[in-house]
């Protein structure tokens, strides 16, 4: 008695526990089944914000961004990086000069002077001279002279800090390089391996023009593959153009011979090369293809 | 009660139950028919000839991954006597329907190819699109140190196309890592022109077979094998000799559809593109393999499938137009090997362009090119196939191919 009791009382903690394991297990699928209209809501958004990205261009930026910072990390080493940190606050500092509003302005007149510089008056020595009684020349020359000062007190300041004593000629020389180097074109770039080339199509790939197919046209092309056109090449001809026009797809071997109610060796014999490739080629439809 | 009745209870049929197993309104019964209770995750036959699967981990009882609510009988069917809308089962009893999906799939048929399984089949002569044949493949590709090995695919329309493709990778990483590849001759010989058809993936990948030292043999339409010679010829007559072939062999429909005059010459079920609807046929839907479509022969393909034939049948039951359409769209992870992959997406109108899935610049899997996460994504799969797709969930994804994070070709 007392075992029977105690059978029936361990089946009761059992299905108990089996009651609490199917209700846990419910609660997980209901919880996939709730989750699953949210996330496709989701993914939709990221999906479309993400594209209009895309489409902005913001993805191959930072693509050509990772390019950038590749050949900066490669073209400069730990101690450079350490001599531009030393010098970061003084670069800082001229950045900050510069884009003074001032700055920007006069930088503005300058590059719009030689933006038109095709347009600038040829001047002998005699008009140059005479230009100078303009206010805003001689302001230019004014502001040109102490540029010039600047330049060369850095000069003379950098050759006193190295130590060096240097002739002007030579100090100006060193600063721009000798005159053939300055003549150098532009260190040249690695090739990039295009992120968004777009593959030119092959020449046999141009698009067909399915409404330029005539009868005629077929018998031309049938020829220039070695096939005159009679009445049963003529049925297997038809049935693919009516088979595209219903799938939109062009029939493989296997669906020509259903459709025209032929065998393999069949067809192999009325086009003895390549047959479904053939017949599309002649009957002015796209190559039968695989998905990839 | 009224009555759904489903053939085949392979991906696209067991899916399709589940769906409307929760959807349908009271009153509607779905019953599933197949033959046999063993559920193969084919995708998984890939690998097993490279010993990376046990088969235990492919195949699962079919009556463990249906709903309770879904009738599944284990039945030899005969026929579908579609005018007065029954099934006739091998037995004779009848079942009637109010409405019919068929899911019937498609089959291998070796013997179209004449030779091929004769003499030599599963010794010299294989196939990896059965849990049989992968596990003979597998023994001899264990023996297989030296010499030409052939991967012929005889005729399209196959299942999984690009598989013939993945297993050519795999068995170049497989034997340059058992250390014999220099002694090895990898030749895929496709009806197909050449390994890719598409513009912008031939253009992408071209180079791919010849770095892996893969040799192509297009146009190539396998006629007959002397399995003794170990010969592959073709209709033009080339001939091509192996010491090991592995072939993907003709697919056809299946046999009850034969039997019930539903398909074309070669068993296929003439289907809507868009619809899924069977042509000439009132009240039948086809889905996955079994359809006439130019979509291919996956198990993307049958959920994407799902999502468009699912509202279409409730539609029809409520004697309303369809409201979904198929826009052929297919998602296939490409094993390259060496821990690596490729993903393509396209649809009827697209051809496979490079890019990120699903998300735009994100990813993170990448379209058309190679990656380890997406070699994670195609194991990954597995879990995914048994616990969303067969279980007949939805994904968060739109059935509908997107342009979205592709770069136009």
């Amino acid at each position: 008695m007392q075992t029977e009791q105690l059978i029936l009382q361990r089946l009761d903690t059992i299905s108990a526990r089996l009651d609490e394991l199917q209700r846990g297990r419910r609660a997980v699928d209901e919880l996939f089944d709730e989750l699953t209209p949210i996330a496709r809501e989701a993914l939709a958004t990221a999906i479309a914000r993400l594209d209009a990205l895309d489409k902005q261009g913001h993805f191959a930026f930072v693509a050509e961004l990772v390019q950038v910072g590749r050949r900066v990390v490669e073209g400069f080493t730990p101690a450079d990086v350490r001599q531009l940190g030393d010098a970061i606050v003084g670069i800082l500092d001229v950045v900050r000069a510069l884009t003074r509003p001032e700055v920007l302005q006069i930088a503005s007149e300058a590059a719009t002077a030689m933006r038109d510089a095709e347009h600038a008056t040829p001047m002998g020595a005699f008009r140059a001279l005479r230009a100078t009684r303009d206010d805003d020349v001689q302001k230019g020359i004014g502001l040109f002279v102490d540029v010039l000062r600047r330049v060369g007190h850095g000069v003379n300041a950098a050759a006193a800090r190295d130590g060096k004593a240097l002739d002007q000629k030579a100090k100006l020389a060193e600063l721009l390089g000798p005159r053939r180097a300055r003549m150098l074109p532009a260190p040249s770039r690695a090739p990039t391996v295009p992120t968004s080339s777009v593959p030119a199509r092959k020449p046999e790939e141009r698009a067909i023009d399915p409404s330029a197919w005539t009868r005629e046209l077929a018998e031309t092309i049938a020829r220039a593959n070695d096939i005159t056109l009679d009445a049963p090449r003529w049925a297997l001809l038809d049935a693919a153009r009516a088979d595209f026009a219903a799938t939109k797809a062009s029939p493989n071997i296997q669906r020509l011979t259903s459709i025209a109610g032929v065998t393999t060796r069949d067809l192999y014999q009325l086009f003895p090369k390549a047959p479904a490739r053939t017949i599309a080629k002649i009957a002015g439809l796209p190559k039968p293809a695989g998905c990839l | 009660m009224k009555r759904i009745v489903i053939l085949g209870a392979g991906t696209a049929g067991t899916m399709m139950a589940n769906r409307l197993a929760r959807m349908l309104p009271v009153g509607w019964d779905v019953v599933l028919l197949d033959r046999d209770d063993a559920h193969v995750y084919q995708p998984g036959l890939l690998f097993l000839p490279f010993g990376a699967y046990r088969e235990d981990e492919l195949v699962r009882p079919r009556t463990q991954l249906v709903d309770s609510r879904v009738q599944l009988r284990l039945v030899a069917i005969d026929r579908v006597a579609s005018d007065e809308k029954r099934v006739v089962l091998g037995d004779g009893e009848s079942i009637s329907y109010d409405f019919l999906i068929l899911a019937t799939g498609s089959r291998l048929l070796p013997e179209a190819t004449p030779g091929l399984a004769s003499e030599g089949w599963r010794t010299t002569a294989h196939d990896f699109y059965t849990v049989e044949g992968a596990r003979a493949l597998r023994q001899s590709l264990d023996s297989f140190h030296a010499g030409r090995l052939v991967v012929n695919i005889a005729e399209l329309p196959i299942k999984c196309p690009v598989a013939p493709l993945e297993f050519m990778f795999l068995a170049d990483a497989y034997f340059t890592q058992r250390g014999d590849r220099d002694r090895i001759e990898l030749v895929l010989a496709t009806p197909l022109e050449g390994a890719f058809t598409k513009p912008v993936a031939s253009a992408l990948l071209g180079g791919m077979l010849a770095q892996r030292r893969i040799e192509v043999v297009g146009d190539f339409a396998a006629s007959e094998v002397d399995g003794a010679r170990k010969r592959l010829t073709s209709y033009d007559g080339r001939e091509l000799d192996y010491d090991l072939l592995v072939s993907i062999p003709s697919h056809g429909g299946a046999e009850l559809i034969k039997r019930s005059v539903l398909g074309d010459a070669n068993g296929w079920i003439p289907t809507d593109r868009e619809t899924l609807a069977v042509t000439g046929v009132e009240r039948t839907f086809a889905v996955g393999d079994a359809t006439d479509l130019p979509s291919s022969k996956a198990g993307a393909v049958a959920h994407f499938q799902g999502d468009v034939l699912t509202p279409n049948l409730l539609a029809a039951i409520d004697n309303r137009p369809p409201v979904a359409r198929f826009d052929g769209h297919t998602n296939c992870f490409i094993e390259t090997g060496y821990g690596r992959a490729m993903l393509i997406d396209f649809n009827y109108d697209t051809e496979p362009l490079p890019g990120k899935f699903p998300l735009p610049g994100v990813g993170p899997f990448t379209l058309l090119g190679e990656s380890a996460i997406n070699h994670w994504g195609k194991l990954a799969f597995k879990w995914l196939y048994w616990n969303v797709i067969v279980a007949g969930k939805e994904l968060p994804l739109d059935h509908r191919m997107l342009m979205a994070g592709k770069r136009a070709a």
